[in-house]
């Protein structure tokens, strides 16, 4: 959109301020990031510094005491194998609205795209129930199957857009050669759909990786999840801040390094499957 | 051989049927069940002991049914009518806010010819950043002592804000957070829907001279008014089953000043124990999300 602006003033100001918007944006994070490597003794001063002798105090201090590493493990657990649950479970799903005949398509599409709207608030009290009556309370497979109930209609949609998009030519001329549909899918459209597998995937996982109710109510002491061990840090009165931020930016930064790495997919994503972008 | 024959003419018919729908239905049956075992079997099972009273301390025990009178308790239950109201402020505050904000910002970013990729990168930092984490951080911004936010307006204002703290100000600084996490997300939606606007359109409204609000009114709006819709419904599911964020900021305090309908059914079932009555909380809220999103599906419909 070269010439939709008329004139260089113009664009100065369009520049200006979708400049204040990011420092708007980024202010908030770099805080964080700033407090998670301030010393102890600057924490509170008045006014506040911005630059110091960098330190590593407090990410060493979130490892060593309140084990960090251990809710990053647990994270990862539930993360990974929802992930993979669901991608096996909906790209099946979104391979066969996308592509086979089945009655009554867009009503049963349609009554998976209801289960994602299904607000986690009103879903954590019976599924608590549920899994409690499954004697799977405290255990990753009740946080894992609570995870899969929203990603896996997610996984759906998205990977029923991504298949539609695939020449189905591609496929027929498979099966004149003699493939089977199993193995039409397996040969040719997998391989084809692997960049949005990928994506849909790193997308589950963020998802996973940052759910906080579920987790709060279906995890013990030995499967609590990172999101669950940084609210920890939020006591009644206090914040401890340097502890706080150091397991923040933990939590961030591979979030951050996912989102970019899909940055392509992500509107698709956001609007499960609708938007190209 | 009469029936022998029904019998192969039935048979070959559910082999017919299966042929055409058989691989289908495999494909989809992993799903489905998966969904009606976790998700629809759980809410018809919670609508069943949402007539029920019980408390999570005697999940084991024989349950007493009283019909519908958790639901005429909740009609009458004040800080149900507060947790609602609150929800709505909320919700129309927030989405208000974003969609506006995060249109002019799209606008503003279509425009650039240079840069946009960076920005994009940029913009969408907070919308990927867990919940939890961002309601850390905004304790610190607005932390009435050592918060940045009171820090930048010293001097502007005439005594240090408690944000989060003060019964007025609660709210609108929840939204405020909603607002810096979520903005982003109507600005890449919006924006990509802009780039798909294809320029011969806009060249022809400019031959015909168009000026700049005229283009973005006739011919920019209608064109992306099925995706506007599509943002605002998302956005209003999402803020409407707010929890981990204001569960971090502020709890639901000070008083009812942000209890959110979540954060309520949370509290009656996993602070009072009232399961049968969190239950109820659960499908009435429930009974919300769908009557809007049907209502802002058939839109769209409409739309196309």
């Amino acid at each position: 959109m070269k010439s939709s602006v008329g004139s260089k003033s113009a664009q100065y100001i369009s520049y200006l301020l979708v400049f204040l918007f990011l420092i708007w944006i980024s202010v908030p994070l770099l805080v964080v990031f700033n407090q998670s490597i301030k010393p102890t003794l600057l924490m509170f001063s008045d006014p506040p510094k911005w630059f110091f002798k960098p330190t590593l105090e407090h990410y060493h201090k979130v490892f060593a005491r309140q084990q960090l590493h251990k809710f990053m493990f647990n994270s990862l657990v539930v993360g990974l194998s929802t992930t993979v649950l669901s991608l096996v479970f909906g790209s099946l799903a979104g391979y066969s609205f996308a592509r086979l005949n089945i009655k009554g398509k867009e009503k049963w599409a349609f009554l998976i795209l209801l289960c994602k709207m299904i607000p986690a608030g009103a879903l954590v009290v019976p599924m608590y129930y549920i899994v409690r009556k499954l004697g799977l309370a405290n255990t990753y497979v009740g946080l894992i199957i609570a995870h899969t109930t929203f990603s896996l209609p997610f996984v759906v949609w998205m990977m029923r857009s991504f298949f539609q998009e695939i020449p189905v030519e591609l496929e027929l001329a498979a099966m004149v050669d003699g493939c089977s549909r199993f193995g039409a899918f397996f040969r040719i459209t997998a391989p084809l759909a692997a960049p949005g597998l990928t994506a849909t995937g790193i997308l589950t996982l963020l998802l996973s990786w940052n759910e906080f109710l579920f987790a709060l109510v279906l995890s013990g002491r030995s499967t609590r999840t990172l999101p669950i061990g940084i609210s920890a840090f939020v006591g009644s009165v206090s914040i401890d801040w340097g502890g706080s931020s150091a397991a923040a930016v933990v939590a961030m930064v591979p979030v951050f390094i996912a989102g970019l790495m899909v940055q392509k997919y992500l509107v698709r994503g956001l609007t499960m499957g609708a938007v190209k972008g | 051989m009469e029936s022998g024959s029904e019998r192969i003419t039935s048979f070959g018919r559910i082999k017919r049927w299966l042929g055409k729908n058989g691989t289908g239905y495999m494909f989809l049956a992993p799903t489905l069940v998966f969904l009606l075992l976790f998700i629809i079997g759980p809410i018809i099972y919670s609508f069943v002991l949402s007539l029920y009273e019980w408390r999570l301390t005697e999940i084991g025990k024989p349950k007493n049914f009283v019909f519908l009178a958790n639901y005429v308790t909740l009609l009458k239950d004040h800080v149900f009518w507060q947790a609602m109201k609150n929800t709505m402020v909320f919700t129309v505050g927030s989405v208000g806010i974003e969609l506006l904000l995060g249109f002019f910002v799209a606008l503003l970013l279509w425009q650039l010819p240079r840069g946009k990729g960076l920005a994009n990168s940029i913009i969408l930092l907070p919308m990927i950043t867990a919940p939890v984490v961002v309601g850390l951080l905004w304790r610190y911004m607005l932390d009435p002592q050592f918060g940045v936010v009171n820090y930048a307006l010293r001097g502007i204002l005439p005594s240090e804000m408690a944000w989060l703290g003060d019964i007025r100000l609660a709210l609108p600084s929840v939204i405020l957070v909603d607002v810096w996490q979520m903005t982003p997300f109507v600005v890449l939606v919006l924006h990509a829907g802009l780039c798909s606007i294809s320029e011969e359109w806009l060249e022809a409204a400019r031959v015909d001279g168009a000026t700049y609000w005229q283009l973005i009114w006739h011919v920019v709006l209608p064109f992306l008014k099925g995706l506007i819709i599509l943002v605002l419904m998302l956005r209003a599911m999402d803020t409407y089953r707010v929890f981990d964020t204001i569960y971090v900021l502020t709890k639901g305090g000070p008083g009812l000043a942000t209890e959110t309908i979540g954060i309520y059914t949370y509290k009656a079932g996993f602070s009072f124990f009232k399961m049968g009555y969190a239950m109820t909380l659960s499908i009435v809220s429930l009974a919300i999300v769908l009557v809007f999103s049907l209502f802002c599906i058939r839109m769209m419909r409409e739309e196309d």
